[in-house]
């Protein structure tokens, strides 16, 4: 599984990166996770990824970048601000996780 | 003891015999006679315990008064300010004859800075026999503490002894905290109506609907207005242990500190906004706190230092007309936790492509953030480039 984080600089978010890989287990299989800033999300989307996540500071972009997810068909989604603001590493997986499981049963 | 009080009585108890035609019977008279008496004890109401404050300079004792009678709903507490060039001989004078004026039978309490000021207190009680009581390094909790106890008819020495232990704390709940409320206190709303049931109750859930209270901690109080005096001498009391956001209600409790909405105003949006975004920036205020454990422990930094600075900046952007929502104040705080700790141990930075683009297509919002984030270089004595600030301004300003 890869996972895109974005966010503003991706400073914040390579705090919950270290995270999340802690919380990686054997039956999660081989994961990769990126951060990257706002700026990098087009260039970097197209690497295949599987799951993109969104820093809730830029909701906002939410709209604008669903457009290209949807055209690659990857799941995006937001964040939770408690989840991010704890640097809860194990539920961002979690949520990377289940998106992952509903994309692939999708197909 | 009441024999006048008794005689009248009994001059009722003939007009109203001839009157009514018919006959009262003595035990009546005695009941007369007690509301008569009533009459007495309430008019011993007025004798209460002097409060005068008299500080050296042009303003600071009355605007002492002013804060005490205002938080009180009473015109009771005198101020006297003594200009550093009054001759002592002349106060002395002025509030000989104001303590006189203050002087209602039950003596009266002076509250003075320091100097001769507090000598005072003695000359005139030689010179005009009443009791004076003197308090040394007056304060505003002080004074409202001796006005508090006055007004519920306590003797000299009661307040005397109220203002003397008056826990030192008080007063100093808002020490090192930059929040609008206490953060010990809890936060409520008050609505109310005369009966405290109709509509103060219907108020409640008028807002119980309208504002999202869940998981806020803030609670609504119904509250009777009995008069106008009563009700602000009512939201004096509670304020004493609570926080009070925002009053709704037909009579105005004229308090700057609190938001109030008049009953017909309640269903207005624009006046609901105003307490919405209040109570935001309360759990603003609280979200800022909890993230002191986040930074502790994901950070290498000092956290308590960090988030006392923050606020600083913060407040500073909020100055500049900045408010922050949850999200971005979070994402905020974790993203200058990770850039001063990578500054301090001096690990390399993360540099957008754009930078230069931003601070030139952006350059009023670009002065605000390089105005605020001075309290945060000079907090930790570093220094953070222009290039650095871009994300800060790109979050803050969601571009």
């Amino acid at each position: 599984m890869k996972v895109l984080l974005v966010c503003n600089a991706g400073m914040s978010t390579s705090l919950l990166v270290e995270k999340m890989k802690k919380a990686v287990k054997p039956e999660h299989g081989e994961v990769v996770i990126e951060a990257v800033p706002v700026e990098q999300f087009e260039e970097e989307v197209v690497k295949g990824y599987d799951v993109v996540l969104l820093g809730p500071q830029i909701r906002y972009k939410k709209p604008d970048f669903q457009k290209i997810t949807d055209e690659l068909g990857i799941p995006l989604e937001v964040i939770s601000l408690a989840d991010y603001g704890m640097v809860r590493g194990d539920k961002v997986l979690e949520l990377a996780v289940k998106l992952y499981k509903e994309k692939k049963g999708g197909q | 003891m009441y024999g006048k009080e008794f005689e009248v009585a009994n001059v009722l108890r003939e007009r109203i015999q001839s009157e009514f035609k018919i006959k009262v019977p003595d035990d009546e008279v005695g009941f007369i006679t007690m509301f008569l008496c009533l009459e007495e004890d309430t008019k011993q109401k007025d004798e209460r315990v002097g409060i005068v404050v008299a500080m050296h300079g042009e303003a600071a004792a009355t605007s002492i008064a002013d804060v005490c009678n205002r938080l009180l709903g009473e015109n009771f507490v005198i101020g006297y300010n003594m200009p550093l060039d009054q001759k002592p001989e002349v106060a002395l004078s002025n509030l000989t004859n104001i303590v006189r004026r203050a002087h209602r039978g039950k003596g009266v309490m002076l509250l003075v800075d320091m100097g001769s000021l507090a000598l005072f207190g003695d000359m005139i009680y030689e010179s005009t026999g009443i009791q004076v009581k003197t308090v040394e390094m007056v304060s505003t909790p002080m004074v409202l503490e001796a006005a508090r106890k006055a007004l519920l008819n306590a003797s000299l020495e009661e307040v005397y002894d109220s203002v003397v232990n008056l826990s030192p704390y008080v007063g100093r709940i808002y020490r090192d905290s930059m929040k609008f409320g206490s953060p010990l206190k809890k936060n409520v709303i008050i609505t109310a109506c005369i009966t405290g049931e109709g509509t103060a109750v219907k108020l409640k859930s008028i807002l119980e609907k309208n504002l999202d209270l869940k998981g806020k901690d803030i609670d609504i109080i119904p509250l009777e207005i009995v008069n106008s005096k009563e009700f602000k001498r009512k939201l004096a009391s509670i304020k004493e242990e609570k926080n009070i956001l925002a009053v709704i209600s037909a009579i105005d409790p004229e308090d700057d500190s609190v938001l109030y909405i008049s009953t017909s105003e309640v269903l207005e949006k624009s006046k609901l906004h105003l307490l919405k975004e209040k109570i935001e920036s309360i759990s603003q205020d609280n979200i800022i706190d909890n993230m002191e454990e986040v930074i502790r422990e994901n950070v290498n930094i000092d956290s308590k230092k960090f988030l006392s600075i923050f606020k600083k900046f913060y407040f500073a952007l909020k100055e500049e007309g900045v408010s922050l929502n949850q999200d971005i104040t979070i994402s905020l705080i974790l993203h200058l936790a990770c850039l001063i700790e990578r500054i301090l141990q001096g690990k390399p930075l993360i540099h957008l492509k754009n930078t230069q683009e931003y601070i030139k297509g952006y350059p009023k919002e670009f002065d605000i953030i390089k105005r605020c984030i001075k309290v945060i270089e000079e907090g930790y004595g570093t220094r953070i480039s222009d290039a650095q600030l871009v994300p800060i301004m790109q979050m803050i300003y969601s571009l």
